[in-house]
C-alpha cells in the first residue's frame, strides 16, 4: 500500500501495483525505496488524483497495455476509456496534465485522443469557441498562417 | 530547509541552483538516501524548467501540453541538458583527477568503487530528468539529432573522462587478479565483475544503446586481450603439467581446471564471453594435445578403465566432432569389431563345435556375442553418456562381427541359422537349457522359470537386431517353430507368442505373418477335433483316441511325405471318416496327410513277458511307419496261417515292403530303431534287404512305456541344405517382384538405376548384383520386360 498526498494535502491510499502504472511513482519507489512515508504529488489535486487512480485500478491487470489510436470503439474496455473521458473540459485538461506529470502514457493517449475528436471536422473559428481560445493574431499574421496551411484545409 | 521543502520555480537560474544541489547529493552522498519529498521536488523542478519558463505568465492549457509546446520550451530543454552535461563533466574531471593518485590494485579498487556508485547515480538522475528524456530529448532523437538520454550521456562522460585514461592499467590489474585466482590465491573477483560490467555498459554508440555495435568496446578492450592472456596462461600450464606427470594425471588436472574456469566464467564474465573462453581453453588444453590423448583410448579400452574412459570422452567432446569424438568412435568401432571376432575365435576351437554339435555351437555362439555386446553397451552407458554417435558405432561394430566371424564366413548367412537354432533350443522342451549343462544353467542363474526364459529370449532379440540376412533367420525359425508345434514340444505357448510379437515389432507384420498363422491353425485344430469327435459319421465310432492338426500348406514349411504307407485298416478307417467330415465342412479343400510327422501310441503284449508287463503290456510311442510295420506282426501265426512261428510271423524285407508300401530308405531307418530297441529280432547283424524279421517274444524292459518315435535324429545337414535352398528361391522371387514393382511404376529405366532401386527396396537381405541381373534376364524371357531397341542399357516394362 502506498500513500499519496495531493496538492491540497489530502492523503490517498492506493495499492502499489495500481499506482506503479505511473512511471514517476514507480521510479520513486525504486530509487528511494519503499519507506512507508507518504509521497507528495504537489502538482495534482485530490479529485483529479482520485480520477487517475480510478483509471489505473480499472487497468491494473494489463501492464503491457498500449492505447491503439484507431478508436475509442465498441468493446467493453475501450468503452470504459470512452466513458472515463466524458467529463467537462476543465477536468479533461487537468487529467491530461496529471497523466503527463505522473507519466502514465496510456491515459495521456486516451485523453489527448478525446481532445482530438473534439476538434475533428471543425473550422478554426469553431475550435476557438470550443476551447475558448483568444485569437491573438492580427489579420496579416492570420492570412499568412492560413496560406501556409492551405494544404490541410478541406 | 526551506529551499528543499518546496519545488523550485521562478527563473531558470533559481531552479538550476536547486537541481545542482540535488544532483551533487546523489553523486556524492548517495549513501545518505533521499526523501520522497526531495525527489518529487527535483522532478518537479525539471518539469517546471521545461514547461513554465517560456514566459512568466501563469500556467494555462496551451503552454503545457508538451506536443503543443512552443519553441521557448524547446530552448529551455536544450539549455537544461547542456547545463547538466557540463556539471557532470566537471564532476568526472574531479574523479579522473583523484584516480591519478592510484596505480595497480589500488586503482582497480578505486575504479570499481567509483563505478558502482556512478552507475546507481546515473540511473537516479536519469529518472529525475525523465521529463527531459520524454520530451525534449525524444524530439531531438526523432529529428535525428545526436542527443542521448541522460543515463547514456552520463556513461559517455565516464568513458571520455575516466575510462579512456585508465583502461590500460586497469586491464593489467584485472588480468593480474585473474591470474592470482587461477593460481589458487584468494582475490576479490567481484572487482573483475565490476570492471567487466563497466566495459559492457560503455559499449555505447553515439546515439542510443540499442545497436549491434554495443559489445564492441567490451570485445575489443576486454575480451580479446583476455582470451590471448588465457591461452598463454594455459599453454604454459599444460606444458608444465605434462612435464610433471603422466598424461592420465594431466587429464585429471585439466578436467578440474576446465570445470573451475566454467564456474568462474559464470561469476565474472559477460555471458557472451563464456563460449569464446571455452573454445580458447579447449584449444590450449585439449586441442593441442589431442593426438596424445586419443592414443590413450585403446589402452583404456583394453583395461576397461571406465572412469578414465569417461574423462577422455568428456574432454574430447569439447572439441569439434571431427577433431575429438570422431577419431575416438573410429577406434571404438574397430576395437569392438575385433573383440567380437576374437570371442568367436576362442570358442571355435571347443570340442563341441569341432564335433559338429549344432546345439552347443549355437549356444556358445550367441552367448559369446552377447558377452561382447553387453560389455560395450555397459561402457556406452557408463563412460560415453549414451552418446548417440557411440551408440551407432557400437551397432555398426556388432553388425560387423555378428555376421562375419570365425564361425560365419562372409556371404554364408550362417549367423541367422545359428541364432535360429539357439532360439529353438530355448523354446524346445528338453532343449539347450536342459541339455546345455552347467554353463547354460550358470548363465541363467540356475533357475528355469518363465521370467528367465523371457530374459534369454530378449537377449536373443538383441542379436537378431544385428542379423543381416533376416530372411534366412525367418526361414529357419519358422521351420523350427513348425516342428515344435507339430510335435507339441514347446516349453510354453505364451513364450512362443511373446517371441513372435518381439520379432514383429522389429521386422514388421509381414515378417511374422506365416508364423502367426501357425498359431491360429493350432487353435483351430483343437476346435476341429472337438467338432469331429461329436459328429456322427454314419454311426462310425472311432476305435481309439484320435487327434489331428489341420495346417495351411502355405504357412507351414512342411513338405509332403517321401513315401506313402499302406495304413493298417483300423487307422485307414478313421482317416477316411475324417476326410469325409472335413469335406462336408470345407468342400473343395484337399487334405494331405503328413505321415512323417504323425505318431501313434500302441500297447504290445509279448508272449514270454513276465511280471506286470505280462498283464499290462508295454506301451510304445511309434511313428506311423513303425505302426504300419509292427501291425504286420500282429497277424495270426502257427499252423494253418501260412506263418510258421508261434511268436507270430517271420517276415522278409520284401514282404514288409510289399505290405506297407514304404520305400527302402524308410524301412531301413525304422527297422534300425525297432531292432535296436529289441522289439523285433533281425536275422542279420544289421537290417538289410536280405534280412528276415520276427517279433522278439522275450522282450524285456524296466520301463513299461517307451518312446520309439523320437529316437531318430532329424537329419540336420540335409534339412539345413533344403532350407537354404528355399531361402534362395524366395530371394529370387523377391528380387523379381521388386523389379516388376519398380518397372511398373517407372515404365522405362536404365540398368544401373534399376539395380540400385532394387537393392534399396529389399530390406530383409542384401540383394546381390549378379542375382539381380539373373532376375532381369528371367523377366525378359518371360516377357515382363524388354530391352530398349535404341539403347541396350535401358529396360521397358511390358504391360
Amino acid at each position: 500500500m502506498v500513500k499519496l498526498v495531493s496538492a491540497e494535502g489530502a492523503v490517498i491510499d492506493v495499492d502499489r501495483d495500481i499506482i506503479e502504472q505511473s512511471a514517476l511513482i514507480r521510479n520513486i519507489l525504486q530509487d528511494v525505496g519503499d519507506t512507508g512515508e507518504p509521497i507528495p504529488v504537489p502538482n495534482v489535486s485530490g479529485p483529479i488524483l482520485s480520477k487517475v487512480i480510478e483509471y489505473c485500478t480499472h487497468h491494473r491487470d494489463e501492464p503491457e497495455r498500449r492505447m491503439r489510436s484507431d478508436t475509442l470503439g465498441s468493446d467493453s474496455d475501450r468503452g470504459f476509456d470512452h466513458n472515463f473521458c466524458k467529463v467537462d473540459q476543465g477536468t479533461l485538461f487537468d487529467i491530461i496534465l496529471a497523466a503527463n506529470f505522473l507519466d502514465i502514457q496510456p491515459l495521456l493517449d486516451v485523453a489527448c485522443l478525446t481532445v482530438a475528436y473534439m476538434m475533428k471536422g471543425k473550422s478554426v473559428e469553431e475550435i476557438r469557441s470550443t476551447f475558448n481560445v483568444q485569437n491573438d493574431f492580427d489579420e496579416e499574421e492570420e492570412a499568412k498562417v492560413r496560406s501556409a496551411n492551405a494544404w490541410c484545409e478541406n | 530547509m526551506s529551499a528543499i521543502d518546496t519545488a523550485p520555480s521562478g527563473d531558470a537560474d533559481t531552479i538550476w541552483a536547486y537541481l545542482v544541489d540535488g544532483i551533487d547529493h546523489i553523486l556524492l552522498k548517495s549513501n545518505e538516501g533521499f526523501e520522497y519529498k526531495r525527489y518529487m521536488n527535483l522532478y518537479t523542478g525539471v518539469y517546471n524548467y521545461c514547461t513554465t519558463l517560456r514566459t512568466s505568465i501563469p500556467l494555462t492549457f496551451s503552454t503545457v501540453v508538451p506536443d503543443m509546446a512552443g519553441s521557448g520550451a524547446m530552448l529551455f530543454g536544450e539549455q537544461l541538458y547542456k547545463r547538466l552535461q557540463e556539471h557532470i563533466s566537471i564532476y568526472m574531471d574531479g574523479v579522473a583527477a583523484s584516480s591519478a593518485d592510484f596505480t595497480g590494485d589500488a586503482l582497480l579498487a578505486f575504479y570499481t568503487a567509483e563505478w558502482n556508485k556512478y552507475v546507481d547515480s546515473a540511473k537516479i538522475i536519469h529518472n529525475i530528468f525523465s521529463y527531459l528524456n520524454r520530451h525534449w530529448i525524444k524530439r531531438e532523437q526523432e529529428e535525428g539529432n545526436a542527443v542521448n538520454d541522460v543515463n547514456t550521456m552520463m556513461l559517455h562522460l565516464w568513458r571520455e573522462h575516466l575510462f579512456k585514461k585508465v583502461h590500460k592499467s586497469l586491464l593489467e590489474s584485472v588480468f593480474r587478479l585473474i591470474k592470482h585466482v587461477r593460481d589458487g590465491q584468494v582475490a576479490d573477483v567481484g572487482m573483475v565483475k565490476s570492471v567487466v560490467d563497466s566495459f559492457v555498459s560503455l559499449g555505447l554508440d553515439e546515439i542510443g544503446t540499442n545497436s549491434n555495435r554495443k559489445m564492441e568496446v567490451y570485445e575489443k578492450y576486454f575480451q580479446e586481450p583476455f582470451l590471448a592472456m588465457s591461452t598463454e596462461y594455459y599453454e604454459a600450464e599444460s606444458a608444465r603439467l605434462l612435464q610433471e606427470g603422466t598424461i592420465r594425471d594431466y587429464m585429471v588436472k585439466i578436467a578440474q581446471r576446465l570445470q573451475e574456469e566454467d564456474d568462474r566464467a559464470l561469476m565474472y564474465l559477460h555471458p557472451d564471453s563464456v563460449v569464446p573462453l571455452k573454445n580458447a581453453l579447449n584449444a590450449a588444453l585439449i586441442g593441442k594435445h589431442r593426438e596424445e590423448l586419443i592414443q590413450q583410448f585403446q589402452p583404456m579400452l583394453v583395461a576397461l578403465e571406465k572412469d578414465d574412459l569417461h574423462r577422455l570422452y568428456t574432454l574430447l567432446q569439447r572439441l569439434e566432432d571431427s577433431e575429438g569424438l570422431e577419431p575416438m568412435r573410429r577406434t571404438f568401432t574397430e576395437y569392438v569389431t575385433n573383440a567380437g571376432r576374437e570371442a568367436i575365435k576362442q570358442i571355435s576351437g571347443s570340442e563341441d563345435i569341432k564335433a559338429g554339435n549344432l546345439a552347443a555351437e549355437s549356444r556358445l555362439f550367441v552367448e559369446s556375442l552377447l558377452r561382447v555386446h553387453d560389455l560395450y553397451a555397459k561402457m556406452l552407458r557408463e563412460s560415453f553418456d549414451d552418446n548417440p554417435g557411440f551408440s551407432r558405432a557400437l551397432d555398426s561394430a556388432c553388425k560387423d562381427f555378428v555376421n562375419t566371424n570365425g564361425l560365419c564366413a562372409s556371404g554364408q548367412s550362417r549367423a541367422p541359422v545359428l541364432l535360429a537354432h539357439y532360439c529353438d533350443s530355448l523354446l524346445k522342451k528338453g532343449g539347450a537349457r536342459k541339455a546345455g549343462g552347467a554353463a547354460a544353467v550358470a548363465a541363467s542363474g540356475g533357475a528355469n522359470d518363465e521370467g528367465d526364459l523371457e530374459a534369454l529370449l530378449s537377449q536373443a532379440i538383441v542379436v537378431f537386431r544385428y542379423i543381416k540376412d533376416s530372411d534366412v533367420f525367418q526361414k529357419f525359425y519358422s521351420r523350427f517353430l513348425a516342428r515344435r508345434l507339430v510335435n507339441e514340444q514347446s516349453v510354453s505357448i505364451d513364450s512362443e507368442e511373446a517371441m513372435i510379437s518381439k520379432l514383429k515389432e522389429i521386422s514388421g507384420v509381414e515378417f511374422t505373418s506365416k508364423m502367426s498363422r501357425m498359431f491360429l491353425d493350432m487353435s483351430l485344430s483343437g476346435e476341429m477335433n472337438d467338432a469331429y469327435s461329436q459328429s456322427i459319421d454314419g454311426g462310425f465310432e472311432v476305435p481309439f483316441n484320435f487327434n489331428m492338426k489341420v495346417l495351411h500348406s502355405v504357412s507351414w514349411p512342411l513338405s509332403l511325405p517321401a513315401t506313402q504307407p499302406q495304413l493298417p485298416s483300423q487307422v485307414a478307417q478313421v482317416t477316411d471318416s475324417f476326410n469325409r467330415f472335413y469335406q462336408l465342412k470345407h468342400n473343395g479343400r484337399k487334405l494331405d496327410w503328413l505321415w512323417q510327422h504323425s505318431k501313434a501310441e500302441i500297447k504290445m503284449f509279448f508272449p514270454r513277458a513276465t511280471g506286470p508287463a505280462a498283464k499290462a503290456g508295454y506301451t510304445f510311442q511309434v511313428t506311423t511307419y513303425q505302426l504300419a510295420i509292427l501291425m504286420l506282426f500282429n497277424e495270426e501265426s502257427g499252423p494253418g496261417t501260412g506263418y510258421d512261428s508261434p511268436n507270430g510271423p517271420t517276415l522278409t524285407w520284401v514282404q514288409i515292403a510289399g505290405a506297407t508300401g514304404l520305400d527302402d530308405d524308410t524301412i531301413e531307418g525304422e527297422m534300425d530303431v525297432l531292432c535296436k530297441a529289441r522289439v523285433l529280432s533281425c536275422s542279420t547283424p544289421k537290417p538289410g534287404k536280405g534280412s528276415r524279421f520276427t517279433l522278439n517274444g522275450g522282450f524285456k524292459s524296466k520301463k513299461l512305456k517307451m518312446n520309439l518315435a523320437g529316437t531318430k535324429k532329424p537329419e540336420q545337414k540335409r534339412e539345413n541344405k533344403e532350407t537354404m535352398k528355399s531361402v534362395e528361391q524366395d530371394r529370387r522371387y523377391q528380387i523379381e517382384a521388386a523389379i516388376v514393382r519398380i518397372m511398373k511404376a517407372r515404365k522405362t529405366l536404365a540398368h544401373r538405376q534399376l539395380v540400385q532401386e532394387t537393392i534399396s527396396q529389399i530390406k530383409l537381405f542384401q540383394a546381390q548384383v549378379p542375382d539381380i541381373k539373373q532376375a532381369i534376364d528371367a523377366l525378359i524371357e518371360r516377357e515382363y520386360l524388354e530391352r530398349d531397341a535404341d539403347s541396350r542399357d535401358v529396360y521397358k516394362y511390358l504391360a
